[in-house]
């Protein structure tokens, strides 16, 4: 397929050279980033294995959101309107790809070595780069706009199928020349040192609106309200860039509509074409401020700026870590684990969304009745295991992102060194992990099921909570491996496994205890019982020597 | 006392023969220059004598210990620093000792001692709490190398450790090495920059795809092949000086 966008991008060379840029170092350097896309992406030229059986199984899953796409048009009578929303999810889920994905590659400093080494000029390397982002993009879009084009063009019509094929392009191009844009101008206007900080946060949050978006529909009760709906050519089809290109296919299709349709179809013209003369017009200079972006990692301490890389006290880290470790190597593991997850941006980027996420779940799972209007809200005994199970979530998605890392190789320490209690790795990295995020939310959930649901509820927090951390300490185990020692992209199972096995297990653990209530007296046994487990592990975790744990899952020679 | 003992060792991955069975000793208190080709097999090595990699044939003794058998006692007694190896480059040097120090069961403030001295002798300087990322290359390498030499090893593995370093550095990590050997250490240093092995060698070994070609003093080699320098003998010995290169023009053909 890749052989196929390089030959499509070649088709418009003329233009690239009327531009001012080499058309044939475009297609040459489009070709190599596609090849090493396919041989692992993030950290590339870490990890060559390829990963194309991973790959058709997201672009299948793709294809089947493009034919739930298509039930939209079943929805909404109005075909622009229903396209209008079509191009919205389009919008939103391309957004998101290139803004997780895609980010890094856009600040790929390698390209300061390999490309602006060799006579080539700004225009050609930030030309490449968004036919790069735009491949990468199309190949979404296609999977994504494949079933809708069947339907247009079994149940349509013809012309309204090529315009469909049309504004497809456009809508990547608006999507892309959005995201990209928001980019170039932060790397022109902010300081180097700063770009990289505000690109991550940028990730954090669009990533948390993008889950909460996903699961807005699910508040949706009467389905039926839809299918009179208009938005393209009335005043709310302003409000989104998909609305805009619903007026743009109204005006090709109908040709009238009224002086908004015309508007909004203008809009999406102006923003695909406008989008791109911009993003042209900013990547002047783009080499330069790569550069600036490069030095920020090579400075010594005479040059360092006063707002650098320093490392603030951490009292709180300190404060915990004697209360919850010895010290010896549990402190040095857990002021290790902690240090790291606060000051590790692409662990932030792997885990606060997706934390952010369970409670958006958890909300929205409570008070969807409400919402919905189907029932009048309440919340009973279940509503309150629920919330004292979903904390396991915020122990276990940390815990799973303290073996991953973009810095895995790093991780030769742990095999290099002589360690006599490897266990006590593992345990500092427990009590950092219960310590940054499982105290202050279970401090949180507990006061509001003692306040809510009264004081005589203390034994099943008690069980909540030991179960919580025993399945921690369980899930700690399955999931062996040194810290921070294996890849993002490694889709081996060990990767997403053991995360696949607390999903199925953790709901046991709640329903368990549902059932343990109407059993006399099984309650506090069985708070006996599991906090007696979970103090005798962490005995035997502090104390037992043993073989270090786990394998490197280092590839490569370089260490 | 030989704190290295190989014998027969081999060495395969997937189908491809890297050692093809060495038999080693090295004796303690001596610098030992481990030199060979791209692909020779000395990173191979080093890694199997630091308790790495004991996917391997052969008997492999460091310290008295068998690699295979009791990984973490040699690990205990060894430093290992190998090639332009990653570190946690978010943690400040501090920490990263810190860590580095507790895995070797150091007490924090023998660490906190012992780094503070190699800095000063490495001349690494930075600002309090200043993070690695924000290092130079060289400025890596010394946290690297000093991560290594915490625990006061017996026996130490450098693996091309004067990378990126400054002449002055340079200098300065011969000088240590110097010192390190009269305190009773040994050395097992492997690099391609051929000067610095002729000179701080007490003893070299020369690799060639997976067979020690050459083992002795510079002297007791060269008086084999009369090469005049460790670089001509290291192309004498590897075959690499047989072909003719000198009327070599890569636009013959144009």
């Amino acid at each position: 397929m890749n052989k196929l966008f390089v030959w499509l991008v070649g088709l418009a060379n003329p233009l690239w050279s009327r531009l001012g840029a080499d058309p044939k170092a475009i297609s040459l350097i489009l070709s190599a980033k596609l090849k090493m896309d396919d041989r692992g992406g993030f950290a590339m030229g870490r990890q060559q294995s390829k990963k194309s059986g991973m790959q058709a199984f997201v672009y299948l899953f793709i294809a089947m959101f493009g034919v739930f796409l298509v039930m939209i048009f079943n929805l909404v009578n109005d075909v622009p309107t229903a396209l209008g929303f079509v191009f919205s999810f389009w919008m939103i889920y391309i957004g998101l790809m290139l803004i997780t994905e895609m980010s890094e590659n856009l600040f790929d400093q390698r390209d300061l070595y390999v490309l602006l080494s060799r006579p080539i000029n700004d225009l050609t390397l930030s030309l490449s780069r968004i036919l790069h982002i735009g491949v990468f993009a199309s190949k979404f879009g296609l999977c994504l706009g494949v079933p809708t084009g069947i339907y247009f063009l079994g149940w349509v019509g013809v012309w309204p199928f090529f315009v469909y094929l049309l504004l497809s392009v456009f809508t990547l191009l608006i999507t892309m020349t959005g995201t990209l844009v928001f980019y170039l101008i932060l790397l022109r206007r902010v300081a180097p040192e700063r770009v990289k900080k505000i690109v991550g946060y940028f990730q954090i949050v669009a990533t948390f609106i993008f889950f909460i978006a996903y699961q807005l529909p699910s508040l949706v009760g009467d389905i039926s309200q839809f299918k009179e709906l208009v938005l393209v050519g009335e005043p709310l089809g302003f409000a989104f860039p998909g609305l805009w290109l619903g007026g743009l296919y109204k005006a090709m299709t109908q040709l009238g509509g009224g002086w908004m349709t015309f508007a909004q179809a203008g809009i999406a013209v102006v923003a695909a074409v406008g989008g791109l003369w911009f993003y042209v017009r900013q990547s002047r200079g783009y080499a330069d401020r790569l550069l600036a972006l490069r030095e920020v990692g090579s400075v010594t301490v005479d040059d360092l700026p006063a707002s650098g890389k320093k490392i603030k006290g951490s009292p709180i880290r300190d404060r915990l870590a004697s209360w919850l470790t010895a010290p010896n190597l549990e402190r040095v593991s857990f002021n290790f684990h902690w240090n790291v997850m606060l000051r590790d941006l692409t662990f932030k980027q792997r885990t606060y969304p997706a934390m952010v996420y369970m409670p958006v779940v958890l909300v929205i799972t409570v008070f969807r009745d409400a919402f919905t209007g189907e029932e009048a809200f309440s919340v009973g005994e279940g509503t309150m295991l629920m919330l004292l199970y979903f904390v396991i979530w915020i122990i276990v998605i940390p815990l799973g992102q303290t073996k991953v890392s973009d810095q895995y190789r790093a991780a030769w320490i742990f095999e290099a060194t002589a360690n006599p209690y490897p266990h006590r790795i593992k345990y500092g990295q427990l009590m950092a992990v219960l310590g940054m995020f499982f105290l202050p939310t279970a401090i949180l959930v507990y006061s509001v099921v003692l306040a809510y649901w009264g004081p005589s509820y203390w034994l099943d927090v008690v069980l909540g909570c030991g179960n919580a951390i025993l399945f921690a300490m369980i899930y700690n185990v399955v999931d062996s491996g040194h810290p921070f020692s294996r890849a993002k992209d490694d889709s081996k199972f060990s990767n997403f496994g053991p995360l696949l096995i607390v999903s199925l297990l953790a709901p046991l653990f709640g329903f368990g205890h549902y059932y343990l209530r109407e059993i006399p007296y099984a309650l506090p046994v069985s708070a006996v019982i599991v906090w007696g487990m979970v103090i005798g592990w962490m005995y035997w975790m502090r104390n037992a020597k043993g073989a270090a744990a786990g394998a490197m899952e280092v590839e490569g020679a370089g260490w | 006392m030989s704190v290295i003992r190989i014998r027969n060792l081999r060495k395969a991955y997937f189908q491809k023969k890297v050692l093809h069975g060495i038999d080693l000793e090295v004796e303690a208190g001596q610098i030992v220059g481990y030199i060979g080709g791209n692909g020779a097999g000395k990173s191979t090595t080093i890694r199997i004598l630091a308790g790495l990699d004991s996917r391997f044939d052969g008997e492999v003794e460091v310290m008295g210990f068998d690699v295979q058998k009791n990984p973490i006692e040699v690990k205990r007694r060894i430093g290992y620093i190998p090639e332009a190896a990653d570190i946690y480059e978010m943690l400040s040097p501090r920490e990263f000792y810190e860590l580095v120090g507790g895995l070797q069961d150091l007490p924090w403030e023998i660490t906190l001692k012992r780094s503070q001295r190699l800095e000063e002798y490495l001349q690494l300087s930075y600002g309090e709490d200043q993070r690695i990322d924000s290092f130079s290359k060289g400025m890596k390498q010394k946290v690297l190398l000093i991560s290594g030499l915490l625990h006061d090893p017996d026996l130490i593995f450098l693996d091309e450790p004067l990378a990126g370093l400054d002449a002055n550095s340079v200098i300065r990590v011969k000088e240590l090495l110097q010192n390190l050997t009269e305190r009773g250490k040994t050395i097992f240093y492997s690099s391609h920059i051929m000067e610095v092995v002729e000179k701080i060698s007490d003893r070299i070994i020369l690799l060639d795809k997976g067979k020690i070609v050459a083992n002795g003093t510079f002297a007791e080699i060269n008086a084999q092949v009369r090469s005049g320098s460790l670089e001509n003998l290291f192309s004498e010995l590897t075959g690499a000086g047989n072909e003719s290169i000198s009327d070599f023009d890569f636009t013959a053909d144009e």
